[in-house]
């Protein structure tokens, strides 16, 4: 089975959090507990889901993601965009990563507010 | 413009305080979401990809700087220092924490402002042409009839319920810059044979996966009924508005299904039961809030100042900005500014805390405290003398908000598409951000003229694809973006639907192609022939065969 992590936003705050292996939520994608069997995704997602019932987060669901520690990366672009921010706006980003951010034609956004 | 009287404050304090207690027992788990969420959304706060967002009404898109510098402190003290013009004349924030959001709320009713109704299956906030109560071409302020609709259907008890959302449009001027046909219901200002003032009212007209350019319902509606009109129209698609399917449940459908004939005798039914009743407006309640949009004090001056007419001749750069961002004004000596908010390359409709601190500067000093938003995410300054208008080109350049492309190709309506939006599929401001910097010559942008580019990340059609003269269409294709073309849409009074012209190209070809069909027209137009005339004249074949058989023959 691919490997697959679990994902939610954080009640309090909206921000998009990963379910980790101490049964916390962390922020970085790389520090999630990573699924690679069905009978560990099954439990992590009842994890998730009663982090959900208790009102810590809101909308759990897995997600596929490719490699492991820093380098890991959600596989959907959406996924990718949740996880490192959105690709106009480096500097609310959570990747230090430039290919995030680089447009199809090469192009790297400019800075908000360096007009 | 309008200020709250005693109850509109007593109904945006109560919310708060309401709100606050919802948002306090979901926090303690006394709510779940499920519970939760349909009163969140009253309250304009919906959960998107990264966070929260927050959609701030700006009722016919009139802020005075007092509230533009409210906004600026809500950027910086509760979200990540900007904010986000919306197509339907709102703000959004994109990044405010849940147990902040009442304290937003609370700081925004301190300056007659609020976001109710700006989700839900509600009447949402009430949109008018920018140039309200200025435009050289207009019969009346269209913002007395949307301030008068904004009232009624505030917290209006039968209909926060609707089959779904439900969204009005006013032009007060023959020129559209409303987009009143791609509304619900959309109210045009005009005058009968006899020469008396009343309304022209559309109905069933959107964009969405269903776009429909919407009918007359009725040619000519006398002013003191606009309320009860608008309430029989209301009655009879909350009645019979499908509620099975939610993308058969817009008025538009309705319309559709029954045909304006069927759906036009139904709302005069009831309406005959109505009109005499408590909604018709007397003299004196118009009066009263005709009052608040009174024209200012302006100042007797000639139609052109010569000061300015020598500057121009002498600076070229600000004699373009003049070309593409100035207008026409009512009064002698004075002009509309658009501000754009489209620099090359930066996401379409952002502004950060410090550009709109000093933008509310700029109307304090040079459009007596007021200004506009427009559904094509720019700002108007609405009083601006000619005198001034060269020392504000040279403050605008400081801040960004004066690039001279209003109306042209880089002004670009983008939604904020995938790199916020839960529902998108694909993104929409980086593609809009590549076109700008494609066609960052502003010589370039110039010659081209007219060309309005609309760019939506998924079908919902929020950045209004259909009516682009160009609109692309972002799609999921296994995984890849890919983009949709379409060609000869148009928002105003010439309203047409834009037309797929082929298979999607991807992300990577996008901006070639969009530039190719730019070619076609440069290369094929007639004198003083737009975009959309050429398009209109020759069709789409010169397109398509650029497109697909000589440039991207390997694409399609």
């Amino acid at each position: 089975m691919a490997k697959h992590v679990i994902t939610a936003n954080r009640l309090i705050d909206g921000l998009v959090v990963y379910l980790s292996a101490s049964g916390g939520w962390v922020e970085a994608v790389s520090e999630s507990l990573v699924a690679a069997a069905e009978a560990a995704l099954e439990v992590a997602l009842e994890t998730g889901r009663a982090a959900e019932a208790g009102n810590h987060v809101v909308g759990v669901y897995e997600i596929e993601v490719d490699g492991s520690g820093p380098a890991m990366a959600p596989v959907s672009l959406r996924e990718r965009i949740r996880a490192f921010g959105p690709t106009t706006h480096p500097e609310f980003g959570r990747t230090t990563e430039s290919g995030h951010y680089q447009h199809s034609d090469g192009v790297e956004p400019v800075r908000f507010g360096d007009a | 413009m309008y200020r709250y009287d005693e109850f509109d404050h007593a109904l945006v304090q109560d919310r708060v305080a309401q709100y606050r207690d919802q948002v306090a027992r979901r926090i303690s788990g006394e709510l779940s979401e499920e519970q939760f969420r349909p009163l969140r959304l009253m309250n304009g706060l919906y959960l998107q990809l990264h966070a929260y967002m927050l959609r701030v009404a700006i009722p016919y898109g009139t802020l005075s700087s007092k509230q533009l510098r409210k906004l600026a402190h809500i950027a910086r003290t509760y979200d990540k220092g900007y904010g986000h013009w919306t197509t339907r004349q709102n703000i959004q924030f994109n990044w405010p924490k849940l147990d902040e959001t009442p304290d937003i709320l609370a700081e925004l009713a301190e300056v007659e402002m609020h976001a109710i109704q700006t989700s839900g299956n509600t009447i949402r906030n009430v949109t008018a042409d920018a140039y309200g109560g200025v435009a050289a071409d207009e019969i009346e302020d269209p913002r007395i009839w949307a301030e008068i609709i904004r009232q009624w259907s505030t917290l209006h008890p039968e209909f926060s319920f609707l089959p779904r959302k439900f969204k009005i449009a006013v032009t007060g001027a023959p020129h559209d810059r409303a987009a009143v046909r791609f509304h619900d219901i959309g109210v045009i200002v005009k005058r009968n044979w006899d020469g008396e003032i009343g309304f022209e009212v559309l109905v069933g007209g959107g964009l969405g996966r269903t776009p429909m350019i919407a009918k007359t319902i009725r040619q000519f509606l006398p002013k003191q009924h606009l309320l009860s009109y608008l309430e029989a129209i209301l009655r009879v698609y909350n009645l019979i508005g499908r509620r099975d399917n939610k993308y058969k449940a817009r008025i538009k459908i309705m319309v559709h299904e029954l045909g304006i004939d069927e759906v036009g005798e139904m709302v005069e039914d009831e309406w005959e039961r109505i009109k005499t009743g408590e909604l018709e407006l007397p003299a004196d309640e118009i009066a009263r809030i005709r009052a608040y949009f009174a024209p200012p004090e302006y100042e007797a001056l000639p139609a052109e100042d010569p000061g300015f007419a020598a500057k121009r001749f002498e600076d070229r750069a600000c004699a373009q900005w003049v070309r593409s961002n100035v207008n026409h004004h009512k009064q002698p000596g004075y002009a509309i500014v658009d501000l754009s908010v489209k620099p090359e390359g930066q996401p379409p409709g952002d502004v950060t805390d410090a550009q709109m601190d000093a933008v509310a500067d700029l109307a304090e000093a040079y459009s007596m405290d007021e200004l506009r938003v427009t559904h094509e995410q720019n700002l108007v300054f609405p009083y601006v003398k000619q005198s001034d208008l060269y020392e504000l080109w040279r403050k605008l350049i400081e801040q960004g908000l004066a690039t001279a492309n209003v109306g042209l190709v880089s002004d670009i309506i983008a939604c904020p598409g995938l790199d916020y939006c839960a529902l998108a599929n694909a993104r929409s401001i980086p593609v809009a951000q590549r076109i700008s910097k494609r066609f960052a010559d502003l010589d370039r942008q110039h010659d081209i003229g007219e060309l309005r580019m609309k760019i939506s990340g998924c079908i919902n059609a929020c950045g209004h694809h259909h009516v682009g003269h160009i609109g692309l269409l972002g799609v999921d294709r296994r995984g890849e973006e890919y983009y949709q073309i379409t060609l000869g849409g148009a928002p105003g009074e010439d309203a047409s639907v834009g037309k797929i012209i082929g298979p999607a190209f991807s992300s990577g070809d996008v901006v070639d192609a969009v530039e190719e069909l730019v070619n076609v027209y440069v290369e094929k137009r007639r004198e003083g022939e737009r975009f959309l005339d050429t398009y209109r004249r020759i069709g789409e074949e010169p397109f398509k065969t650029r497109l697909y058989e000589e440039r991207f023959h390997a694409a399609a």
